[in-house]
């Protein structure tokens, strides 16, 4: 990567032109990432009659600054009223709400603005530095290493989004069985559609999301007349990161940005599972230094980290390969084909000079994103002092019109709906919706490898240890399976050895 | 209305039985030469469900037996589940109604009803600010998303 | 009442209607029901053809209506509500086609009218650059000695891709194992990486990575030498009797009148021959190839009989699977 290139690059992505358009484009981001309901993706599709006008170079400024932004806006939503903006944000609620609710959303937002930049600036550098490299890396893997890989994600889901260990093994378990629904990719035979053809290329994400997210807590809402606990006072001055904050958090930091750009370069893996992933991982290194899930900043700072840190790797196999990691880089790939960009080997070739300002524009979008979201920082947790009456019933349509948006259908919304109720009594009791958000994501991609590893193999089983990587992750699934019920083994203990139950109390 | 240890062991019940009828289905779908058939995955899942499904059994009787005095699982007042409920029935009713009312008409009462259901009581500010909102969502999508949210026989 | 009194005002004004160009079919915008997500498919190919519709079709606009799922069930579903007057149209191509026959669809891929086709995507064989399959006789012969052992990737079950290949082995008279891959891309990664030997895609499906020398393509499908591969010998001279394209079209409501449908082909016509429009795709990499209703109609009843055959022998989907 010649650095004369860069410079120029850099250059031109300060011209007034391609600058105001890159500002727009990052504040659109982030606005519709934040709005729940409303995807990256759908600000793409928006933005392209617009990109058919500007220069290529510009083109891919846009969308850069759409996908990064969206994904540091998802977590405004996701810490201010513990619905994600989108999948990537799922996890940053897990602590992000909790801190707002104990009056911190200034610094809960302050650290996910630090945290998403400095993934941003992470991936940047990746992409810049070692793209091609990258490129060839993703290459060597083949399903069976990809299955593996999708194993020690799922491993995952029984710590992530804390919990009983069992309660979050089962709401797993559920999400692996909705995942089943649908066409299945080997011989084509509908699976469980119960004659609905909305359900026959599965069970949407989206709606599911916003269902066990956003509804569910609105229902909860419904309880009874809410009051005080909303408009609590927010302490809007505690926003920056002190210096003892960047330290303690700054292993979240590290786990988040080499997850993050390691799960974006696996062509088909996306945002919504980096953040978990880094969660869970800083969760477990952490250790009892911070207590995940009551609200601690280095819960809020590993998913953020991660998800920024994965726009970079997402976009590795997008331009060197033409593959799309998720739906936004879906769109993105539609998008740049339709203006005449296409990815693939010689895109840096070809379009030198577009894919260069891309490169050290990306650095200027992080910039953007920071001042940007200190702004949003200051202004939207205001949005709390809306009295929670006015303001749930008008998140609800916002998760009514965002999920019809997505296939134009009822249907969709109809499912939300019902998932709000089973996320609902989740709730109630003690089952975390993660797990099955997680379950849900990774369970037909876990089918669609293991189903391929074995036609090609011919049905041999050993592959899975034989191919070095592909063990390698197994043995990871292990020690993290091991680890965990570990951990909660010696949490019974202690619980035990501590003063007992109060009793009394009815039931 | 409290749900003691018991009710998870229904619950684990519950999911005993959701496995067994997976484990059903997935066996009775055709098995493929190569590769996972479309029953293999699922077969995989309900083993793995009806394993959990026997612990959280397991664990909910035992806990039940060693503290009969423990804390129940959840407390939730009567009036509290019918007001969720009655929320429930009322946005699905709207979900029914939107393709033949119509967007803005459905969500403003909707929307006017709920602030009033979640305790906002100054009825001019509810009604000012949900049609507002609500038209210029309905316009918003219209012209700039080139989304075209439902219309009903009214107004369409 | 006042809020139905603001909610009327606000909806006339949101319904205003465009005034008529002195009459003449388009008078209001025209809905084209994709049943693909955003940028994925037919997608890319209704945008292009959005945007030069205008031109040919009074100033009114083409809306493009995506409802995605499962080869296009549920926008059809919804397609099939609409009424025949030219105003909504939908897009069609073979994978609607074989799910007619997967699955029981409450329509049948030849009860719509065709309007006009838009593109040609000829399928073509592609392999590694370091594969050792030099030619398509290289490929034939291992598959002929090592029966089951060749591995050839597809973009999905029961799409184009994968009937493109069953009928190759059909014609060729080996037995192969079908790899399905999640679309396009990660087949194309998929024969790069050497997870298959080879794969049965669809122009363009990996066109920047021949141009760069990472794959070789063996054959293509199509009658004569392909415009864009004249150096690509055809599965016919290598001894293959096999020419098969994909056919993306239009379809509209059986019962739309004859005149309407013939305004709308003319309308189509001047779009696919337009210069802008055959740039765009070609930059693509897609072939705009205009046929007229019937001789679509022809291919869609064609295809339909072709594939069902298939999918009897095979014993594909939910309804010949026993």
């Amino acid at each position: 990567m010649s650095l004369g290139y860069f410079l120029e690059g850099l250059i031109s992505s300060f011209e007034p032109m391609t600058f105001l358009i890159m500002f727009l484009a990052t504040v659109a981001g982030i606005v519709i990432g934040a709005l729940p309901g409303l995807t990256g993706a759908m600000a793409i599709i928006l933005s392209m009659p617009i990109l058919a006008r500007i220069t290529p170079a510009q083109a891919l400024l846009v969308l850069a600054a759409i996908f990064c932004g969206g994904m540091y806006g998802g977590s405004i939503s996701a810490i201010l009223i513990s619905t994600p903006g989108g999948p990537s944000a799922s996890a940053t609620l897990l602590d992000g709400y909790p801190m707002a609710k104990q009056g911190r959303a200034g610094k809960a937002m302050g650290i996910a603005v630090f945290a998403s930049f400095i993934g941003g600036i992470f991936s940047s550098f990746g992409l810049l530095l070692v793209a091609p490299l990258l490129a060839r890396l993703a290459l060597s893997f083949q399903a069976q290493d990809y299955f593996s890989l999708s194993i020690f994600g799922l491993t995952i889901m029984a710590s992530a989004g804390g919990g009983a260990l069992v309660n979050g093994l089962v709401a797993g378990w559920i999400g692996l069985l909705l995942s089943t629904v649908g066409v299945d990719g080997n011989m084509g035979m509908s699976r469980f559609t119960f004659g609905f053809p909305s359900l026959m290329s599965g069970v949407n994400l989206l709606p599911v999301l916003i269902g066990i997210f956003a509804m569910s807590q609105l229902l909860e809402n419904a309880e009874g007349l809410l009051v005080a606990h909303q408009s609590l006072k927010q302490d809007l001055k505690d926003i920056w990161p002190s210096w003892l904050d960047m330290k303690r958090i700054s292993l979240s930091l590290a786990v988040g940005c080499v997850v993050g750009i390691f799960i974006g370069i696996m062509p088909g893996a996306g945002g919504a599972i980096a953040c978990f992933m880094a969660y869970d991982i800083a969760r477990r290194l952490y250790g009892s230094r911070a207590k995940f899930g009551s609200g601690v900043i280095e819960g809020v700072a590993a998913p953020e980290c991660a998800n920024n840190a994965c726009t970079g790797g997402d976009m590795v196999p997008l331009l060197t390969l033409g593959i799309p990691g998720d739906v936004q880089t879906a769109v993105m790939l539609g998008a740049l084909m339709l203006i005449g960009v296409r990815p693939g080997p010689l895109l840096f070739v070809e379009q030198r000079e577009a894919v260069y300002t891309l490169l050290a524009g990306m650095f200027v979008i992080q910039f953007l994103i920071l001042f940007l979201g200190l702004a949003a920082c200051r202004v939207s947790p205001r949005i709390l002092a809306v009295p929670p009456g006015l303001l749930n019933p008008i998140i609800l349509i916002f998760c009514v019109v965002g999920t019809f948006t997505l296939g134009n259908s009822l249907f969709d919304v109809k499912m939300a709906l019902v998932f709000g109720f089973i996320g609902y009594l989740m709730r109630k009791f003690g089952y975390p919706g993660a797990p099955l958000v997680l379950g849900l994501i990774l369970g037909p991609i876990a089918e669609d490898h293991l189903n391929r590893a074995l036609l090609v193999t011919d049905n041999d089983w050993t592959t899975f240890v034989t191919r070095p990587i592909s063990c390698f992750f197994l043995i990871l699934s292990v020690l993290s399976i091991a680890t965990a019920l570990y951990s909660s083994y010696r949490e019974a203990k202690l619980a035990g050895k501590t003063a007992a139950e109060p009793a009394g109390g009815r039931g | 209305m409290t749900f003691g240890k018991r009710f998870d062991a229904l619950t684990g019940a519950g999911l005993l039985g959701l496995a067994g009828y997976v484990y059903w289905e997935g066996s009775s779908m055709p098995q493929a030469a190569k590769g996972l058939g479309p029953g293999g995955y699922p077969v995989f899942i309900a083993v793995g469900m009806a394993i959990l499904a026997v612990i959280r059994i397991v664990q909910a009787l035992v806990r039940y037996v060693r503290d009969k005095n423990a804390a129940p699982t959840l407390t939730l007042s009567r009036g509290a589940f019918f007001r969720v409920l009655w929320f429930l029935a009322l946005v699905f009713a709207y979900l029914a109604l939107l393709p033949h009312a119509g967007f803005i008409p459905a969500s403003i009462a909707l929307l006017v009803y709920l602030t009033h259901f979640y305790g906002y009581r100054r009825l001019w500010a509810n009604v000012l600010v949900n049609v507002v909102f609500t038209i210029s969502i309905y316009l918003l999508f219209r012209h700039f998303f080139l989304v075209l949210l439902p219309t009903g026989g009214l107004f369409g | 009442m006042r809020i139905k009194g603001i909610a009327a005002v606000a909806l006339a004004v949101a319904f205003a209607a465009p005034p008529a160009f002195g009459g003449g079919f388009p008078e209001k915008p025209v809905e084209a029901i994709v049943p693909w997500s955003p940028g994925g498919g037919g997608d890319l190919v209704f945008r292009a053809l959005a945007a030069v519709f205008p031109k040919y079709a009074n100033g009114q606009p083409l809306l493009i209506k995506n409802i995605p799922g499962a080869a296009g069930v549920p926008g059809i579903i919804e397609f099939m509500k609409a009424k025949p007057d030219g105003y909504t149209i939908a897009h069609w191509n073979p994978a609607q086609t074989i799910k007619t026959h997967m699955t029981k669809t409450p329509y049948t891929a030849t009860q719509f009218k065709g309007v006009a086709n838009i593109v040609n995507d000829t399928f073509y064989h592609l392999v590694a650059a370091d594969s050792p399959f030099k030619t398509l006789r290289d490929m034939i012969d291992f598959a002929k000695a090592n029966p089951g052992k060749l591995t050839v990737g597809n973009a999905g079950t029961g799409g184009g891709s994968h009937f493109a290949e069953v009928l190759f082995e059909e014609k060729a008279g080996i037995a192969a194992t079908a790899v399905p891959f999640q679309g396009g891309g990660p087949l194309v990664t998929g024969i790069l990486s050497g997870q298959v030997m080879a794969g049965s895609c669809t122009i363009p499906e990996g066109a920047s990575n021949i141009k760069a020398g990472q794959l070789r393509i063996l054959s293509i499908y199509s009658p004569e030498r392909h415009p864009f591969y004249p150096d690509t010998p055809t599965g016919l001279e290598q001894g293959i009797d096999m020419v098969f394209s994909a056919y993306r079209g239009i379809v509209a409501p059986a019962d739309t009148p004859p005149e309407t449908l013939r305004a709308l082909q003319d309308i189509f016509r001047k779009a696919i021959t337009d210069p802008g429009f055959v740039k765009q795709i070609n930059d693509i990499g897609s072939n705009p190839t205009f046929l007229t209703g019937a001789e679509y109609d022809k291919i869609i009843a064609q295809d339909s009989e072709n594939f069902l055959k298939v999918i009897k022998e095979l014993k594909m989907g939910d309804i010949y699977n026993k």
